[in-house]
This record gives structure tokens, C-alpha cells and sequence, in this order.
């Protein structure tokens, strides 16, 4: 029988044919057959959570005929006993690469700006939207590729090229071998989007929110352009687009923040985007969860870093190392959250170890189930092909493997995998129950030879007594064995082979001096005893255990300083502060503040409040929170869109990073509020957004709600690219003169083009020109980037000549050359307390600047345009005293209210006044002085910041990382470790960095 | 004609001068005496009513007024300072005034030169008296600086000068004192194309450290032979290290490379200055134990890694002197320097004791630089290099100069920024 047995496979995997194919011509004699199979007695996976004992699966011509526990065999199947085998439903990868070639860049001419598409043809101005790509026209069978597949359980894979932000049309396609014809399943089975550019070589996009700005007006393109037809003109991209957009969508994101970011572009546009991630979903599962979105799970888990060496681990962040110990938890935690995934090979630099990493996922909280059915029925159910594959069902494809135990234990292995009705071996389907204890004769001489079996290997021994053993090397294939050694006290090898069957071996062979002898090797009934491990180690690992046992705290947001419990509002009352107001009472000496549900209640002497939380604010300090009027920390992969003269239609608001630690140390700092900024790369730049700095909170919910529309503008040297190099010096403008034109032809084509939108004709939506048209019709509020008196002047000019006032003119170092013509247009200034010199439009800068202009009656703030200055705005604000003599009341306004009024926030925040937002901060001293330390920060009546609190959390951290170390230093996990520690480079952005961060 | 009188006109009538040259002082011709101030000596005592006189430059009488005398026939000039403040004129160690005057205009960067060992490299030449930064900087207290040129493994020698000078000669108070060398990181952003990349083992780090060893092994047996041949620029300008006529700054931040550049002077015979040391407070029995002096960057930095605590820049000052490791503040760049003392304030409000931070602008500076036998004190037969400040010159909420001396000449507190300043309100004045 079982002889039978394996002759049948060796027939299928070497020319089973199921169907020819059927347009092509035969050359020889027509072999068709119909694949008529019927695996008997197994443990079947009929779909991820229904599991039958004993059963039968009956396939024909690459189908399920049947299954079942009574399933009657037909006599005209060949019969396969799977007893103690399992059979699970091939599995499906959404995220693959497989069988298409490389993506490859198109050659750039120069190192100069491209601005256009290189690709020839009538397609996207942008290189990066590659709709018109179908993988269908590039894909081809791989068999060594398949192969590796195969062995990890995948029998179908969503595959596409992974180049581009639409990157065309995937293919679901089969992981069987030849003939490329029947091995793809849809040709058109999803559209795949991404927020990486790929191999595009032209500038635009250089940022996410560029990238996000692309798509948006894509999606608005592609609408115009299913409405023109190919009337005025074709494009081929946005006709493709406009094919692909029934399918499912696939969207390939970064870092967790990307998948709120993708699903809001989802749901501006009507998508449901399946969103595959990088693994770190975990860090935000509930967000993640609101936000409906399916999801491709990586199982890539980052390996241990070596950190014997206590200098070299100083260079691990933390977050790393927690990421190190909770990423296997990532799809067990989804799971509980209730969010549809599904589980991908995606960023395994080795297939190898997706099995291995299931396995951890396992042990780590996800059920069998549930790892089954995320890779089974949620892949196929998201590609609407649920029908074909994902579980065994009668008339499915017969895509199934039969593994030689529970596939999710230790030593559960994967033998064969049958694609469409067509086996593949993977490991030979032996009885290796071979262990037990031989004798074996090999002519005189007798030998105790031991067979253990360990990981479903089997390891061969001489025993010569209880303290030696021989290694023999040996190979078992299809009942037919051979294995060397060299026996003690000989300097050769005694080599054999012969046939193994049932306990019983026999054969021929040499020994060392060449002579030819015969041999027999016969399982005795002796007991094979364990081999005795070295005392202690069972403890040990029973430690080791205990240890692994104890993991960190997800904490939000993922990095040092997080919470692992978002704070609340709560009531309180600060008593007997020094209350700056920054309303006419002016500054109030002991007196109290109450403030509740985020806000600020009352304000007084000796007052009561129940159930609040009571502050001793004796000799201290109570003021509003300071506003940062220019910022660009909290903001994700690139701070300018500066690829084009103007960028209007990139949002920063798209890009928001709640995750940057520079949030908390800002809350250090007493900063309550900020603006943050695109750069100034170019004269139109890009959106801005409010936020206030809820640490801990998404990046939406940071958004200052209501807060009107602002947009940064730029002018003189970065926009011209004076400091760039020479390979920039062809970008319109170069010169002051080209940034006005730059200017009056934008607004001027806005204007046209609110003739087309009151037209009543169709016309082509236009993001760009439609926040133009906001700053026309004072819906969106400017803060120009600007040194030069005469620059400053000449927007004011064009703004005149549009109507509108220029809201704000942020560092504004000239700004004392004209405070008279900026009091007069209405304009307000946000500088720099000191800075100069460092280029040369700011030669003429001075330090009296903030109250030169403030004494001409322009509403004047201070604001930091860097990280690490926000966190001691109110020493910088004392500089308007120092250097101006400006009095102290009004020098503290520079940092609070006078931005509140410049952002048009000053009805919430930016004075202590009952009804107000209670963005508060407690001082430890006079908040102009050097010495003063803000001791506790409030947003909305929220404790962000408390310098008691923080004091817990350095020792918390301290003894977390201290913990991650001995652990990472203990781990010795197969495939080792992946060498000294290694950490993302976080860029601290300024007004004129211009690239992206790519993750 | 006519308009040009009008203009003059003008100008006479604010009492301004726009064209301000920003002269340097001329010599003290007369004693100069300062009455009540609270004086801050730079090397951690502080006198509250204090008398300080000082003649040709040099510091004659300084002490707690009931136990002083004035002697009357010293025909003093005097300076009533009752509730004011003196301190010894700052010293700005490690800058790049004068070195270069904007910063992104090629033509006035003179701080870098090609090539990666370049101890011969004089900062001193290139220094510019007429920058219209340096008078910016000496209005907030900084009267001396070092001047130092950065780039490469060995940018070569700063010079100490002060900052009232017709030009390099008369500006230098040490020449060349000291050579400065920029220990390699272990860790290091790697980086491809426009991406941030990550901060990664720098795997030439061994080499790069051999390079400086090599270096240093053949200059100090070039420095033991006379007759050298051939000449070697290089190690000639070397010599005075292994002589102890010059000091060697090592600029190093992290704990590894700190380490290193300790062990390394150590073996060269020579004491251990670091400079940067952001990671000092790490290792603080090791530098004790060798001897090391800091020369610390960056109070206002960010903490070099996001779970460091977020006020570790602050405070590190205050870990240092509480060991009693010798240090001095110090502050990258040229024009940020007049911003030095209020990165020792901020310091003040983390724990450092007051007058240690002032000596750590002044006295502490001196000592390190190795000019202290001279100046960085307000003590007898001293510069009389100090200033006068009606407030706390730390904090910048009453800093403000009233008097400041390079010694005993009254300088110039006006600069271009005042110039300006006073422009442009008389602009607005004129119009009311």
C-alpha cells in the first residue's frame, strides 16, 4: 500500500497534466487526465473555523468533488490514506510580488528638477501614477519563487509591482507551476495605491502631504476626466485609474499614523481602502478600529540587537526595543480589537521565517482560528473571491496542503501543497517513525545505534556507553537509507546503505579498510530514555520563561513619555498664584483660579469648589499656555512641498505626527498651542494646521477644532533657491522680481477660474486654484515667510491689488522698516526675538524688531520656526524687556495672545478669562525670568504636563529599558541577532528642509 | 547742498550717528572706581557691597567696601553701581566670530579648510575685527573669545582674543593656544539619497581613531628630534602640545567617544579637555578620576535621545560642578554667542549654584582656555576686563549693560543692531 503510495507521487510531481491547454497545439499523443483524488482519514480545515476528524477530500480536474466524514470514494480515485495528517485550505497572501519584474526607474536626463513625468506616451504628468501598469500583462510563472510559497502554506497571492502611488492594476494569481495560463486566477483582481513615489525620478511629489494632495486631485481628475471622455484630450493613466476604481483597493502604508491617514483620503473619496501596514498596528488598535479599515498584517518581527556593550545600547530608543518585544503580539491584539485582517509575508526579508513568525503570533494571543481565517477566508472574502479559494468547499479550487500534524504547533510541517488538484512535495511524505534503539550487526561487530526524533528530524547515534557517543550521518529517502561513522578508536569511516522498513534494516556497505560487508539493524523493545540534560537547565528555562512572561505596556503615543491611560479633564483649583491674565485686570496677585470641563470657570479670591483638585499656587505663577505662531515639529515625512512655485494644495493637516516626542518636551516648555507650518520652499507653499498639543491623542484629534484656514506663503532667498547649489537655479523664480509675478498670475488664474466655477458649465475641479481662491475671498489666512522691507511691501501690494489683507508676516526681520505700511494694511508680525546673521536678507536684522513693530500698534508675536526654542518661548519673549524695555505685561502677550489673535483663536485661548479654554500653566517662578520652570501645563483642563509626574515616568523608563536589555542580551532565538543597535534618523525641520522622511 | 544740510540737519536733531564706526577704546588714562555693586569675582565668591577700582588696565583694589579704604589721591573717575552688578567680562570659548559673518554666503565662511589634519591651520589670521557681529555679541557681557575653526579631524588652532581691537595683532591675548581635534563617532547617520536614514555603527570608526593615533605617535617623535628633515608643518605646529604649551581640545559628545578622547590624551601625557561632552554627566567618576575639564555645549539642546529626561540638557552644568569637574559653558556658532550667559541662567534654574555659572562664563573659562593667570577674575593685578549690568546679566529679563571694560578701556556698548534701532523709531518719531 504504501509503496503504491509514493509511486503515485512520484508520478504526480513529475508530469501530471490536468488539462491541456486548450488553444494551444499538441505535439505528441494527448495525455489528459482528470486528477481524481481522494485523501482519506485526515483532519480537515474545511474553512477556518470548522474542522472535521477523519474525513475524506475527494478532488477532480483541480476541484472539490466532496468532503466529509461518509464522503463514498469513487473506485476511479486514487486513493491517499492521510491518517494523523491534517489538510488545511491553501492560504492567501494580499501582498505580493510575485512572478512580475523588478520595478525599474526610467532614466533621469541630469541632476537638474524634473518637473514632468519621463515616462513617454500619453500618460500621467506625474511618474508615480502608474495606473495604466496591470500585472496581468507582465506576469509570468515563477517556479523557484512558487516554490518558497508553496512551503509556507501560500497557494494564492494578490500580486502586484510595487512601484508608485497608483501602481495599477494586481493580479490574484496561483502559485502552481506552469503553464503562466491557468495559474492566474483574476487578471484584474484589485488597484494598489501607495504613499511612496517608488522609482519616480520627477521632484513632485517630495513630501506625504504632496503625495496626499496627488491623490486627491486624482480622485477629482479622474471624475473630469470619465465626464470629458477623450473629447479635448486622452490620458491614458486617468483612464486606467477610472477602470480600476471598482475593484478593491489595496493601500500600502508606513507607520501606523498612514492608516488614519489613508482611511480619511478613503472616506473623503468613497473608498474602503484595505490597508496594509508595516506591523505596528497594535500601537493604536482602537483608532485603527473606528476607522473600519481591513488590514494586511506584516509578520515581520524585529530581531534582537546586541547590547552586550552598555556605550553601544545608549543608541537604542526605547521604542525599539518595546516594538522588539510586543510586535508578535500585534496580530493577537488586533484580533481582540475586532478589526478584519489579514496576514501577510510582506517585509520578511526571508519567506522562511513566516511559518516561524506565525507560530509567535500564536503563542503570543492569536487563536489557531484566527490565524486561519486570516489567512484563508478574510483574504479571499476582501477580493471577492471566496467562491474559488479559502476553504475546501465542493466545487472550489482544489488549493489545499496537507501538513503531518496541527500546522500551528512546534512540529507541525507543511509536506505537501496541491495547487489547483496538482501536488507539489515539499518535504517527502516518510514515515520517519524510525526512533528507537537498533542493534546493529554489521558482520561481527555489534553497535547500539539510537534514532531520536527532534523537530522532525531525526538524529542518529552510537552509544558506546552512558558518556559517549558517535554522531552518524545519514540520509532516509523513500525506503532507502544510508549513513556513515567512524566507530572509536578508528581513524575511518564505516559507510552503509540498504533499506529501512518497519524496525528493520539491512544492507551493505564498506568499512574503513574498504572491506565489503552486509549489515542489519533491528529496533529492539528496549525504551529510548531522554537525554539527560545538564542539571540546572530546566530551572533555568523555567526562569527564562517567567521573564518572557513579562512584557511592557502599550503606551500612547509609542514612544518614552507615553501614557498608557489617555489623561482627563478634571476640576481644579489653583490657589493664591500670581495670575497673569493678559485681559485689563492685568497681573493678579494671589488670587485664585477654578477651572472645570476645560474651561477656565472663575477667577477671584478665596474661592471654594467641590470635589476639585487643589493647586498651591503660593509664590508661583498661573498664565495661559504659550502659542507657537511658527512651528514644524509634529509633522510627518517632510515639512515643504517646494517642488513647484506654488503647493497651495498640500495640507499639513494631512500630515500631523502625534508621535513626536518634541510635543511632550514642548509641554515642558509651557507651549499649549502651535501653529505648524509648511516650509518655505517655495512662495505658495502649502496648508497649515492648528493644533493644540494633546500628547497622547491622534493625530485628528490634535487639530484645534474650528480654527480657521491658514496657508504659508514665502518669500526671497528660499524661494529663490538662493542657498540650494547649482543645480537649482531653473525653477521659476529665481528673483524677487519673478516672486511677485509668481504671485499676481496664481491669484489671477484663481480668479479665472471662479469664473469657470460660476459658469454653470463643467469644469475641471482644481484644489490648487481653490485654496487660492479662499485667500482672495478671505477664507484663508496667510503667514508669509519673509526678511526684506521690500518684498514685504510688494505682497502687501499684490494682496491690495486682490482685495485681501496679508494676515500675518512670520520672522518678518524687516518688519521694523515698515511697521507703518503693515499697520495700515493689517497686517500682524510673528519674529524671531534675536536671530540674524545667518543669511544675508537678515544682515539688517535687529532685536527691537518685535517692539518697534508693537509700538506702531501691529499685533507683534515671538514665535520659534525649532523644536527645541519652543520649549523656552517665555525666555525669549523677555528679550522684548531686555532689548526694548518693553514692559513685562506686553512682552508676555508676544508669546500668548497677540498669536492667539494672529491664528483668530483669541476668543478660545490665549488669556486667563472665564469661559476661555483652560490651557493653563503653572510657573515656577516670574515666566519672563530665566530661572522659571513650568511645573504643570493643561490643555482643555487636561494635565499634559506635571514636572511631579514626569519625575515617575524617568524612572519608569529607566527601569523598562534597563529590563528590554537583559532581555534583548538573553535572547537567543534561531537566526541570531541582527548586530548593534540601529535607530530611525527623526529630523528636526526647519523652514527650508525640502525632503521627505521616508520611513 | 541744500538737501545735504537738511540731512545733517536731521541727524543732529535725534542725536543720531547711523554711520557709527564702533571705534576701539583707547587706552585708560584714568582710574576708574566702581562703588556698591554686587560683585561677581568669576571663580565662585561673590562680594555684595563691594569697592572695585583699577588703573592702566589692570585690577587694583577689589573687596567688601567697610574693609576697604579709597585713596583719594588716586583722582578716580567714579562709578556709582549701588544695586547694579559686576562680573568679569564673559569668555566665549570654542566660536566662529569673525570667522564668518554670514553664514550662507560662501565668500564671508572662513571657519572650515580643506583636508582632514590640518594643526597648522591658524584661526588667529582670519579673525575679523571689523565684523559688524562681535560689537552685538560684547553688549550682552561677552568681552573675550576664542576663536576656533571647525571641519575635519584636526581643524587646527584657536586663539583667544578680545573683542575691541583695530585688528588680529592687537585682538590676540593667546595666540594659538590650542589645538582642536574632532573625535570620530561611533554611531553615525547613514544615509542614501534625500532619506533621513538611521543613526547606525559607524563600522570605519576603528580606522578613523588609528588615523589621529598614527598622527599623534609620529608628531611627538618628530617633537623629540631637532633638525627635523624634512620639515613637517603639520607636526611643527603640533609640538606645543607634547611641550604643554598648547592645549589639546578633544570635541566629543557620546559616552564611547568621551571615553576614548580621555584615554587617548591620557596616554598622549596630555590632560583632557572635551569639548561638546553632552554626554558628560554619564561618566562622572571616570572624568573625576582622569582628570578631565569640559568645555559643555548645548544647555540648549535637545536631550540626545527621546527618552533621555527632558531637561537633561539643563541640568547637566549642575551634575558637573556638584563633582567638582572643572567646566565652562560653551555655545556653537558666532552671532548665538551673545546669548552664552543665558544658557548658564537657564543652568542656574536646574540647580547650579549662581556664582558657579558666572564662573563658568569667566574664571573656569580662563583656567581651561589657559589664560587665567591674567584674566577671567575680578581680582587684584587683574584685566580690568568686567561690566557693569543694572541687572542679574543671567537672565534676560534684567540683563542690561551699562558699562563694559577690555582691560580698563571703556568700550563701545553701541552696535549696529542699536544703530538701526534707533533709525528707524526716529523714522516713526518724525512722522508723528
Amino acid at each position: 500500500m504504501k509503496n503504491r503510495y509514493f509511486f503515485a507521487l512520484v508520478l504526480l510531481c513529475s508530469s501530471l497534466l490536468l488539462n491541456a491547454q486548450e488553444t494551444f497545439p499538441q505535439n505528441g499523443v494527448y495525455d489528459q487526465r482528470d486528477g481524481h483524488y481522494a485523501f482519506t482519514n485526515a483532519t480537515i480545515y474545511q474553512s477556518y473555523n470548522q474542522k472535521i476528524e477523519n474525513a475524506t477530500l475527494l478532488i477532480k480536474n483541480g476541484k472539490i468533488e466532496a468532503i466529509g466524514a461518509g464522503v463514498v470514494i469513487p473506485k476511479t480515485a486514487v486513493k491517499i490514506d492521510a491518517k494523523g495528517k491534517h489538510i488545511y485550505p491553501s492560504f492567501i497572501d494580499l501582498y505580493a510580488s510575485y512572478g512580475l519584474p523588478e520595478p525599474e526607474a526610467i532614466q533621469k536626463r541630469d541632476d537638474k528638477p524634473q518637473f514632468l513625468s519621463n515616462k513617454e506616451g500619453a500618460y500621467s504628468w506625474n511618474e508615480a501614477l502608474r495606473s495604466e501598469f496591470a500585472a496581468q500583462m507582465h506576469f509570468s510563472v515563477d517556479d523557484s519563487e512558487a516554490e518558497k510559497w508553496r512551503a509556507q502554506g501560500f497557494g494564492a497571492l494578490l500580486t502586484h509591482q510595487a512601484n508608485g502611488i497608483s501602481r495599477g492594476s494586481g493580479s490574484l494569481v496561483l502559485t502552481g507551476t506552469d503553464p503562466t495560463h491557468e495559474m492566474i486566477l483574476n487578471p484584474k483582481a484589485a488597484h494598489v495605491l501607495s504613499f511612496s513615489k517608488g522609482k519616480s525620478t520627477q521632484d513632485f511629489p517630495s513630501s506625504l502631504m504632496g503625495t496626499i494632495a496627488l491623490l486627491r486631485q486624482t480622485y477629482l481628475d479622474g471624475a473630469w476626466y470619465k465626464k470629458q471622455g477623450h473629447k479635448e484630450q486622452v490620458n491614458l493613466s486617468l483612464n486606467a485609474w477610472n477602470d480600476l476604481q471598482e475593484l478593491p483597493q489595496i493601500f500600502a502604508v508606513g507607520q501606523r499614523q498612514e492608516i488614519f491617514r489613508a482611511a480619511k483620503l478613503g472616506k473623503e473619496f468613497g473608498k474602503k481602502y484595505i490597508i496594509r501596514g508595516t506591523g505596528d498596528e497594535y500601537m493604536r488598535t482602537e483608532e485603527i478600529k473606528a476607522t473600519g479599515s481591513s488590514l494586511i498584517v506584516s509578520l515581520k518581527f524585529p530581531k534582537a540587537y546586541e547590547l552586550e556593550n552598555p556605550f553601544d545600547a545608549l543608541q537604542a530608543d526605547l521604542a525599539d526595543l518595546k516594538h522588539w518585544e510586543l510586535a508578535p503580539e500585534n496580530p493577537g491584539r488586533l484580533a481582540k480589537a475586532g478589526i478584519n485582517f489579514t496576514l501577510s509575508t510582506h517585509g520578511l526579508k526571508n519567506k522562511k521565517d513566516f511559518l516561524t513568525n506565525l507560530r509567535k503570533a500564536i503563542k503570543a494571543g492569536l487563536s489557531e482560528e484566527q490565524a486561519l481565517k486570516a489567512l484563508t477566508y478574510a483574504p479571499a472574502n476582501l477580493l471577492g473571491a471566496y467562491a474559488d479559494i479559502g476553504s475546501l468547499e465542493k466545487g472550489k479550487l482544489a488549493n489545499f496542503f496537507i501538513a503531518s500534524n496541527n500546522l500551528f504547533s512546534e512540529d507541525g510541517k507543511i509536506l505537501h501543497h496541491w495547487i489547483k488538484g496538482k501536488a507539489n512535495v515539499i518535504e517527502e511524505w516518510s514515515e520517519n517513525k524510525i526512533s528507537g534503539i537498533y542493534d546493529l550487526k554489521i558482520g561481527a561487530q555489534k553497535y547500539n545505534l539510537q534514532v531520536r526524533e527532534k523537530d522532525g528530524k531525526n538524529k542518529i547515534e552510537i552509544v558506546v556507553n552512558d558518556s559517549t557517543e558517535i554522531k552518524v550521518k545519514h540520509s532516509l529517502k523513500k525506503g532507502l537509507i544510508h549513513f556513515s561513522f567512524t566507530p572509536e578508536n578508528s581513524k575511518g569511516k564505516i559507510a552503509l546503505a540498504g533499506t529501512a522498513k518497519e524496525g528493520q534494516w539491512s544492507g551493505s556497505g564498506t568499512l574503513a579498510d574498504g572491506t565489503w560487508v552486509t549489515w542489519t539493524a533491528k529496533r529492539n523493545d528496549k525504551m529510548l530514555g531522554e537525554r539527560e540534560e545538564p542539571e540546572g537547565k530546566d530551572k533555568d528555562k523555567k526562569e527564562e520563561e517567567e521573564t518572557a512572561a513579562i512584557k511592557g505596556e502599550v503606551v500612547y503615543p509609542f514612544l518614552p513619555y507615553g501614557w498608557s491611560e489617555k489623561p482627563k479633564a478634571a476640576t481644579y483649583l489653583v490657589r493664591n498664584a500670581t495670575v497673569w491674565t493678559n485681559e485689563a485686570e492685568g497681573i493678579l496677585e494671589n488670587t485664585d483660579v477654578l477651572f472645570k470641563d476645560g474651561k477656565v470657570m472663575q477667577i477671584g479670591k478665596n474661592l471654594q469648589a467641590a470635589n476639585a483638585i487643589l493647586i498651591d499656587g503660593t509664590e508661583k505663577h498661573l498664565t495661559c499656555g504659550i502659542i507657537d505662531e511658527h512651528s514644524h515639529i509634529a509633522i510627518s515625512r517632510g515639512v515643504n512641498e517646494g517642488t513647484q512655485a506654488s503647493s497651495a494644495e498640500v495640507r499639513i493637516g494631512d500630515v500631523i505626527n502625534a508621535e513626536d516626542i518634541n510635543i511632550y518636551r514642548q509641554l515642558g516648555g509651557g507651549v499649549t498651542t502651535s501653529q505648524l507650518l509648511h516650509g518655505s520652499a517655495n512662495p505658495i507653499g502649502g496648508q497649515s494646521a492648528i493644533i493644540k498639543l494633546r500628547w497622547g491623542y491622534t493625530p485628528e484629534e490634535m487639530k484645534f477644532e474650528g480654527a480657521d484656514g491658514f496657508i504659508k506663503f514665502a518669500l526671497g532667498e528660499n524661494v529663490k533657491q538662493s542657498n540650494w547649489g547649482d543645480n537649482q537655479r531653473i525653477r521659476f523664480p529665481q528673483t524677487r522680481m519673478g516672486v511677485e509675478q509668481v504671485f499676481i498670475d496664481h491669484f489671477t488664474r484663481a480668479l479665472e477660474y471662479k469664473k469657470q466655477q460660476q459658469s454653470g458649465q463643467s469644469y475641471r475641479r482644481d484644489l490648487e486654484l481653490e485654496a487660492l481662491l479662499e485667500i482672495i475671498e478671505s477664507k484663508r489666512f496667510i503667514s508669509c515667510h519673509s526678511y526684506q522691507q521690500g518684498e514685504i511691501n510688494m505682497l502687501m501690494k499684490v494682496a491690495e491689488q486682490f482685495g485681501f489683507t496679508v494676515n500675518t508676516f512670520t520672522h518678518i526681520l524687516e518688519g521694523y522698516k515698515v511697521a507703518d505700511k503693515m499697520k495700515a494694511h493689517g497686517a500682524g508680525g510673528s519674529t524671531f526675538s534675536d536671530w540674524w546673521a545667518y543669511k544675508y536678507e537678515v544682515i539688517d536684522a535687529i532685536p527691537h524688531n518685535g517692539a518697534i513693530m508693537h509700538d506702531q500698534g501691529v499685533v507683534v508675536a515671538y514665535n520659534s520656526d525649532d523644536a527645541e526654542m519652543a520649549r523656552r518661548l517665555n525666555q525669549e519673549a523677555a528679550k522684548a524687556v531686555m532689548y526694548s524695555d518693553l514692559s513685562e505685561e506686553e512682552a508676555w502677550k508676544f508669546v500668548t495672545l497677540n498669536p492667539a489673535k494672529l491664528l483668530h483663536i483669541d476668543d478660545r485661548v490665549g488669556s486667563v478669562k472665564a469661559g476661555k479654554d483652560a490651557d493653563l500653566v503653572l510657573w515656577s517662578d516670574h515666566p519672563l525670568s530665566v530661572y522659571a520652570k513650568a511645573e504643570m501645563t493643561w490643555v482643555d483642563g487636561i494635565k499634559f504636563f506635571d514636572r511631579a509626574e514626569d519625575k515617575k515616568m524617568r524612572k519608569a523608563i529607566q527601569e523598562e529599558r534597563a529590563r528590554l536589555i537583559q532581555k534583548m542580551i538573553g535572547d537567543d532565538s534561531p537566526g541570531g541577532k541582527s548586530g548593534p543597535p540601529m535607530k530611525k534618523f527623526k529630523h528636526l525641520y526647519h523652514c527650508d528642509d525640502v525632503h521627505d522622511e521616508m520611513h | 547742498m541744500r538737501s545735504s544740510i537738511i540731512v545733517f540737519g536731521i541727524l543732529f536733531l535725534f542725536g543720531i550717528n547711523v554711520f557709527a564706526q564702533r571705534t576701539p577704546a583707547p587706552e585708560q588714562s584714568q582710574a576708574i572706581l566702581i562703588t556698591g555693586a554686587t560683585a561677581h569675582l568669576g571663580n565662585g565668591q561673590v562680594i555684595a557691597n563691594s569697592l572695585l577700582a583699577f588703573e592702566k588696565g589692570k585690577i587694583t583694589m577689589i573687596g567688601e567696601a567697610s574693609s576697604l579704604k579709597v585713596d583719594a589721591s588716586k583722582n578716580y573717575q567714579t562709578i556709582d553701581a549701588t544695586g547694579k552688578h559686576i562680573y568679569p567680562g564673559f569668555i566665549a570659548p570654542g566660536t566662529t566670530l569673525g570667522l564668518t559673518e554670514i553664514d550662507a554666503v560662501r565668500s564671508t565662511r572662513d571657519m572650515r579648510e580643506v583636508g582632514l589634519l590640518n594643526p597648522n591651520i591658524r584661526s588667529i589670521i582670519a579673525y575679523n575685527t571689523d565684523s559688524k557681529i562681535t560689537p552685538t555679541v560684547r553688549s550682552n557681557g561677552v568681552l573675550l573669545a576664542e576663536i576656533t575653526p571647525e571641519g575635519g579631524r584636526i581643524p587646527g588652532q584657536s586663539t583667544v582674543v578680545q573683542l575691541d581691537a583695530w585688528n588680529w595683532e592687537d585682538a590676540a591675548i593667546a595666540t594659538d593656544n590650542g589645538i582642536h581635534l574632532n573625535w570620530p563617532r561611533s554611531f553615525k547617520r547613514q544615509r542614501r539619497w534625500s532619506t533621513p536614514g538611521t543613526i547606525a555603527e559607524n563600522d570605519q570608526y576603528s580606522e578613523q581613531v588609528r588615523v589621529i593615533e598614527d598622527f599623534f605617535a609620529e608628531a611627538k617623535a618628530y617633537a623629540n628630534g631637532t633638525n627635523p628633515n624634512p620639515l613637517n608643518l603639520k607636526f611643527e605646529a603640533s609640538k606645543g602640545l607634547f611641550d604643554g604649551s598648547k592645549k589639546l581640545f578633544i570635541h566629543a559628545q557620546g559616552v564611547k567617544e568621551l571615553t576614548a578622547a580621555v584615554l587617548f590624551a591620557q596616554e598622549q601625557g596630555i590632560t583632557p579637555v572635551l569639548v561638546g561632552a553632552q554626554d558628560a554627566w554619564r561618566i562622572i567618576p571616570f572624568l573625576k578620576e582622569h582628570q578631565a575639564e569640559i568645555i559643555l555645549n548645548g544647555v540648549h539642546n535637545l536631550p540626545s535621545r527621546e527618552e533621555e529626561d527632558i531637561d537633561q540638557p539643563y541640568k547637566t552644568a549642575a551634575t558637573l560642578h556638584a563633582a567638582g569637574i572643572p567646566f565652562c559653558f560653551y555655545l556653537t556658532g558666532s552671532w548665538e554667542q551673545r546669548n552664552l550667559p543665558f544658557q548658564a541662567g537657564h543652568s542656574v534654574g536646574y540647580g547650579l549654584p549662581y556664582e558657579a555659572a558666572v564662573a563658568a562664563l569667566s574664571g573656569s573659562t580662563a583656567k581651561i582656555l589657559g589664560i587665567d593667570a591674567s584674566t577671567g577674575t575680578l581680582e587684584m593685578g587683574k584685566d580690568a576686563t568686567l561690566f557693569i549690568s543694572a541687572g542679574d546679566a543671567l537672565d534676560m529679563r534684567t540683563c542690561k549693560l551699562e558699562h563694559a571694560f577690555i582691560n580698563g578701556r571703556k568700550i563701545d556698548l553701541g552696535n549696529k543692531q542699536k544703530d538701526l534701532d534707533r533709525k528707524f523709531r526716529a523714522k516713526y518719531e518724525a512722522k508723528k
